[in-house]
């Protein structure tokens, strides 16, 4: 293994793991078996509780616009981190390039929107799909490093958007895709109830579908499944393609909504999404999860962030309240979640 | 994979241990040593393109460039080392250099700043240390989030902008010129290298690192004090990426809170251009920072032809990605031929038994 995969792989350079033993260990993992058991429940708990504080700091982030203006940019990050949950359930993956690719593929919707909304959905799905492609291939085929490969895409990525678009911002065009990012049903965003539709459909399909069994045994154990007879490098590639696919679908989302956009618009969204998958319980060691719970998290992960802002932090205390946060978050699912299994 | 292909190379490899000079080679072209040999045939490259880069003023603005980022993938080098990745460096570039224009400005001497910022680097490193060894969560996850933090942290210091020094004067002699090609920076740049480069390779604590790089349970079963190990080099990582963002902080007379992204790409780049991060517990320092050193070259170069900065982004990006694809030449062979999907396979052996076929 190389390094950037030994500490993907949850081998901390800290010794053997659990040497200690005694009472409090007991205690831990009495505690930890009751978070497993009802780790769904922890995390409707946590958004309720979120939500409640946002109510009590300010009475009016329980109105529906309030909760609209959280829902509606955790949208396209909810497709970012279903991304992310796809390359991390494929086992020890990350993928570095969604931010990039999504920025790519909005402004690529946005440009080609004077075409009509079925080029402008059509064509970054297949250049995301495209990315991913090389990512796997990279990863999968070669053997490369995920993290440098798609660090490196992810560069490559923004230059040729950059290069492209000369760094000047475009602007949607009138039309479908215009009409649907702006519009809303029963006053639920139309981009919001699109991104959940899409999510609860492919978590059915990954849960009952060969493929998804394919990326999830493939996660648990490579060698088992190697030598069962399978090709695990199949389902790596296919893990990327659909990281792309979904981080171009964020990208046409943010892109229906936004309007005006640059070649930027999502690169910073890269650890959001991975934090996002991980906050609702797709596990970075692989194996488990499900797009529906990235989602979730992302949700979560949204609320979070307005609550703070909320609590009236700046942006920029929020930005290191946030990094703390996912660190201790990580730290909690996979300390407690992990031993106790 | 039979017994067969396994003792084949044998009789070479010790034909070419037997030749002195011949291991050496081996090590320059495809080794530990790899670094200095890219970073030398890319010098030659740029000079036959351009003939401007090996004049004295060319070799100086490419050393202010070229050094922070170097001392960035030298400390990124030691935490590779132990099979650990440091994201935060980027960040901790940005912070040391607000922090160090920001403390100047408040009337603090020069040397103090510096080792205020300095300092804050090395605390910076001890948390994501702390954090990896103590904590265990994977140093991914943990110099990811703390990247956050640390940006946060230069922003909301700068109050977003860039700081400007209110002062040129204490810094200009960084600059200034001695013995026609040298300057304080490179001066700086090749003792702080030379020193973590003998550091970690010839003492006993840096061979501890490539001991607990190698396997981090027999070291510890051994008796070595690992989690001490992890968080000095996180601590060296942090506190060698604010010496390079003191550094370009300097010369600039401005902390950015926004610079850095380019930062980590290159000192990982460079890093594993040298031969560092493709196998933790292995690779040498000198030669991740050599690899850093070709990086800049390339950069350098392209930027002397007038390429735009997309473009420059562009091949940086592509060096990375090729240079992830790792060890190609035994194992592209091998996963084409053993990890192809079964169609794909089949049209392969399908192809390979009609050409032997024919032969």
């Amino acid at each position: 293994m190389t390094p950037l995969e030994t500490q993907l792989s949850g081998a901390p350079s800290g010794g053997p793991a659990g040497a200690s033993g005694g009472p409090d260990v007991v205690e831990r993992k009495a505690l930890s078996s009751l978070l497993v058991g009802h780790q769904e429940l922890v995390r409707v708990a946590a958004l309720v509780i979120l939500i409640a504080i946002g109510t009590i700091l300010r009475s009016s982030f329980i109105s529906e616009h309030s909760l609209m203006s959280v829902l509606l940019p955790a949208a396209p990050l909810a497709c970012l981190a279903t991304a992310e949950a796809f390359v991390m359930i494929r086992g020890k993956l990350v993928d570095l390039s969604v931010g990039s690719t999504a920025s790519a593929c909005a402004l690529v919707a946005v440009s080609l929107s004077s075409h009509g909304a079925l080029i402008a959905i059509v064509v970054p799905l297949a250049l995301g799909a495209v990315i991913g492609a090389i990512n796997g291939v990279g990863v999968g085929v070669f053997r490369g490093n995920p993290i440098i490969i798609t660090l490196g895409m992810g560069s490559v990525v923004g230059a040729i958007a950059l290069g492209r678009s000369g760094g000047n911002s475009e602007t949607l065009h009138h039309g479908l895709l215009e009409s649907f990012g702006g519009g809303s049903l029963a006053g639920v965003p139309d981009p919001v109830i699109a991104v959940a539709v899409i999510l609860a459909a492919t978590s059915l399909l990954f849960t009952t579908g060969r493929w998804g069994r394919l990326l999830r045994l493939g996660g648990d154990s490579e060698e088992a499944f190697a030598s069962s007879g399978r090709q695990p490098v199949t389902g790596t590639i296919l893990a990327f393609v659909l990281a792309g696919v979904f981080s171009a679908l964020g990208g046409i989302v943010l892109a229906s909504y936004v309007g005006t956009l640059d070649f930027s618009v999502a690169s910073n969204e890269t650890l959001p999404a991975v934090a996002g998958a991980v906050i609702g319980g797709v596990s970075l060691f692989g194996g488990e999860g499900s797009p529906w719970q990235a989602g979730f998290g992302s949700v979560l992960l949204g609320f979070l962030t307005s609550v703070l802002l909320v609590a009236g932090l700046s942006p920029y205390q929020e930005e290191i309240v946030e990094g703390v946060l996912v660190v201790a978050i990580v730290y909690v699912t996979e300390r407690l979640l992990v031993t106790g299994r | 994979m039979g017994a067969s292909a396994k003792l084949e190379p044998t009789p070479a490899r010790s034909r070419a241990a037997s030749l002195p000079g011949r291991r050496l080679l081996t090590r320059l072209v495809a080794g530990d040593l790899r670094g200095y040999a890219i970073v030398v045939v890319m010098f030659l490259v740029a000079g036959w393109i351009n003939s401007a880069m090996f004049e004295a003023s060319t070799l100086q603005a490419l050393a202010a460039r070229a050094v922070p980022i170097m001392l960035v993938a030298t400390g990124e080098a030691c935490v590779l080392l132990l099979g650990e990745l440091d994201l935060s460096v980027g960040a901790i570039t940005a912070l040391a250099g607000v922090l160090v224009i920001s403390l100047m400005n408040g009337g603090m001497p020069t040397g103090e700043a510096v080792a205020v910022a300095v300092a804050a680097g090395a605390a910076a490193g001890f948390v994501n240390g702390w954090c990896t060894a103590v904590l265990r969560v994977s140093s991914f996850i943990v110099t990811l989030g703390s990247s956050f933090a640390f940006y946060g942290v230069a922003l909301a210091a700068a109050k977003g902008v860039q700081v400007p020094a209110s002062e040129f004067g204490p810094t200009t002699w960084l600059a200034e010129s001695f013995g026609s090609i040298f300057t304080p920076v490179t001066v700086i740049g090749i003792v702080v290298i030379a020193a973590v480069a003998i550091g970690v390779g010839s003492t006993p604590w840096g061979r501890q690192l490539y001991a607990i790089g190698g396997d981090p349970e027999s070291a510890e079963r051994w008796g070595l004090r690992v989690r001490r190990r992890v968080i000095e080099a996180f601590m060296l990582s942090g506190a060698l990426a604010a010496a390079g963002g003191v550094l370009t902080a300097l010369l600039l007379a401005t902390g950015d809170p926004t610079v850095g992204s380019d930062v980590l790409l290159d000192a990982i780049a460079g890093a594993v251009i040298g031969g560092v991060g493709a196998k933790p517990g292995e690779g040498r320092i000198g030669s991740a920072a050599c690899g850093a050193l070709a990086l800049i070259v390339l950069e350098f170069l392209l930027n002397q032809q007038n390429v735009g900065a997309s473009t420059q982004q562009l091949v940086a990006g592509l060096v990375v990605v090729l240079v992830g694809l790792g060890r190609l030449e035994p194992a592209l062979t091998r996963s084409l031929t053993n990890n192809l999907p079964r169609p794909l396979m089949e049209i392969w052996q399908r192809r390979t038994a009609l050409t032997e076929g024919r032969r």
